[in-house]
């Protein structure tokens, strides 16, 4: 069974709040809507957001380690060196983790009746402020759905998924991360897919139970949380690349584009995000890399790209840029233009 | 002026010198090989100073590789990571130039400065990648070598021959390394180090030029793909003159 874990679009739309999907926008897919002027919004906090646990454990969980657990997951983020975002545990609540109210909820839920979200360990919803001269979120929470076997030993339990690297993921569509695609999955006979490997805990399916991997952020993780809060030194000691990928001559809408350092073997990767193709990957640190791309056949590709905007390209192979690619400290490297052909 | 274009024109290439050496005209006259007299002008002679510029190739070879792992999805015992591709690399065969500078400290040994600079290339082989299996090689990087050494030179005066005007040596340095990725604004500081010999062929009635052979291993720390200590194999032409 493919369980997934995905930010969700909710239903309601305020007069000045409107709830965004991850889409993309220049480096990494990013929590971003269209304002009424058509122009991509990216949600951020734009002060350090306080969350709130809610007081009710599952089994095998209790309270307390539903807070540890929760607190372990904002820990990662927050200790990134390159970004510079903090969060504040406020305490525990007994409100619901999926509801307006102007607090940060984080909690477990019965999704058994939601329908779509039955086989989904834990989703993310966003309230973004568009009134301001800078949009930023102004409600996030994040639902964990009770009716799976939960743990929260470090060393993980057979059977139990690790509720810590879930909620390391859904803490980093809190903070306004899209998914990422580094990751190899194969299908079973019932047409659901299982990971066979990953490297990024935004992969959109998480690992088995008693897999505790993702507690762990990977470079690709951490170069996407920096780009959305820099740090000081971030943008002068990191390069970017940035180019298009195309089809016979037309841009590809969602490709995966995967960049390796040859030299300490790092995958950051991103997506051509527009109707030319055009890619940016940054946080690189400097040296060659290895630039390849990939398409979306494998996954779902409305668990990166919102399913109303335009189609995923899927059928087209396996393609490296031929040429050198050097990242230096502080530059990008542009034109790194891939052309892919039709399966 | 004819032995000078002579010495340069040889100076181009080991064949090409030892031709010149071979049919060079007159018969040579032998190199003052003992002990320094007082007044000695020759150019073994302790404190003689020493001026080539050289050009050479130096061969490539295989770098370490790199592999885009990810992380299997096993529970339990550790399992190694699932390799997405491979990446080999290569240092090609480049041309390498330089100078030197070189002092007899006696007639037996020599210390000697030189700089060079080479420019190889890294190619890289992708493999192991299932979804693309026949991906051609393609030039990952150029990496701009620049190194400055000092070595000690010891001439074989014993194993002269040549009536005296072609001298073997051995040598062996070391001195600093820079290293640029083209496109790249970072350098890389390192080592380099050498040993080898070569041969000193003296021209003309006194010796006071000539051409050399320099056949050398290098080993660069890092190495052009910034990982560990790398060694090269070079070889090097040089017309010298000695003052």
């Amino acid at each position: 069974m493919t369980h997934r874990v995905r930010p969700r679009v909710a239903g309601f739309v305020c007069l000045l709040l409107l709830i965004g999907m991850a889409r993309s926008s220049d480096a990494y897919l990013k929590t971003s809507i269209e304002d009424d002027a058509g122009t991509l919004v990216i949600g951020t906090w734009d002060s350090p957001p306080t969350y709130y646990v809610t007081a009710q454990g599952v089994p095998g969980v209790s309270v307390a380690a539903l807070v540890s657990a929760v607190q372990g997951g904002f820990d990662a983020w927050t200790s990134v060196a390159s970004a510079n975002i903090s969060a504040t545990y406020g305490g525990l609540t007994n409100a619901f983790p999926d509801q307006v109210d102007h607090q940060n909820v984080i909690g477990f839920a019965d999704l058994s009746g939601m329908p779509g979200f039955e086989d989904t360990l834990g989703f993310t919803d966003y309230l973004l402020a568009t009134d301001s001269t800078s949009p930023h979120f102004f409600e996030t929470d994040i639902v964990l759905n009770a009716n799976f076997p939960w743990s929260t030993d470090p060393a993980g339990v057979p059977g139990r998924y690790d509720l810590q690297s879930i909620a390391t993921h859904e803490i980093g569509h809190f903070m306004g991360l899209g998914h990422s695609a580094i990751g190899l999955v194969q299908t079973r006979a019932d047409g659901s897919l299982d990971v066979v490997g990953k490297r990024t805990v935004m992969f959109p399916i998480a690992f088995t139970p008693g897999n505790v991997s993702d507690r762990v952020l990977t470079p690709d993780d951490v170069a996407g949380i920096s780009d959305l809060y820099p740090a000081s030194t971030f943008r002068t000691e990191t390069g970017s690349i940035s180019g298009t990928v195309t089809e016979n001559g037309q841009g590809v809408f969602g490709a995966q584009i995967v960049a390796m350092n040859t030299r300490t073997g790092a995958l950051i990767s991103n997506f051509s995000i527009d109707q030319q193709g055009s890619y940016v990957i940054a946080g690189l640190s400097p040296g060659p890399y290895i630039v390849r791309v990939e398409s979306l056949d494998q996954l779902d590709p409305s668990s990166f790209f919102d399913p109303a905007g335009p189609a995923v390209d899927t059928d087209f192979g396996v393609t490296y840029f031929s040429g050198p690619v050097v990242v230096p400290a502080g530059g990008n490297v542009p034109n790194i233009n891939v052309t892919v052909t039709a399966q | 002026m004819r032995r000078w274009q002579r010495s340069l024109a040889a100076g181009a290439t080991c064949v090409l010198l030892t031709a010149s050496v071979a049919a060079g005209a007159p018969a040579p006259q032998p190199l003052p090989t003992g002990r320094a007299a007082r007044g000695d002008r020759s150019p073994g002679r302790p404190h003689a100073i020493e001026l080539s510029a050289f050009a050479g190739w130096t061969i490539g070879g295989a770098l370490a590789g790199q592999s885009a792992l990810l992380t299997r999805d096993v529970t339990g015992s550790p399992e190694p990571a699932l390799p997405l591709f491979t990446v080999g690399i290569k240092q090609t065969g480049a041309p390498a130039v330089g100078g030197r500078i070189g002092g007899n400290l006696t007639r037996e040994f020599a210390l000697e400065g030189a700089v060079m600079y080479t420019r190889p290339e890294l190619r890289a082989t992708i493999s192991g990648d299932s979804a693309a299996p026949n991906v051609p090689a393609f030039t990952l990087a150029r990496v701009v070598q620049w190194s400055g050494d000092i070595s000690v030179i010891a001439h074989l005066s014993s194993l002269a021959f040549a009536n005296g005007h072609a001298v073997p040596f051995l040598a062996a340095g070391g001195g600093y390394l820079r290293q640029i990725v083209s496109g790249s604004t970072e350098t890389i500081d390192g080592q380099i180090y050498n040993v080898g010999g070569g041969v000193k062929v003296y021209s003309g009635p006194e010796g006071h030029q000539g051409f050399r052979v320099d056949a050398r291993e290098y080993l660069r720390r890092p190495g052009p793909d910034q990982d560990a200590t790398r060694a090269n194999f070079s070889v090097a032409g040089s017309v010298f003159f000695v003052f």
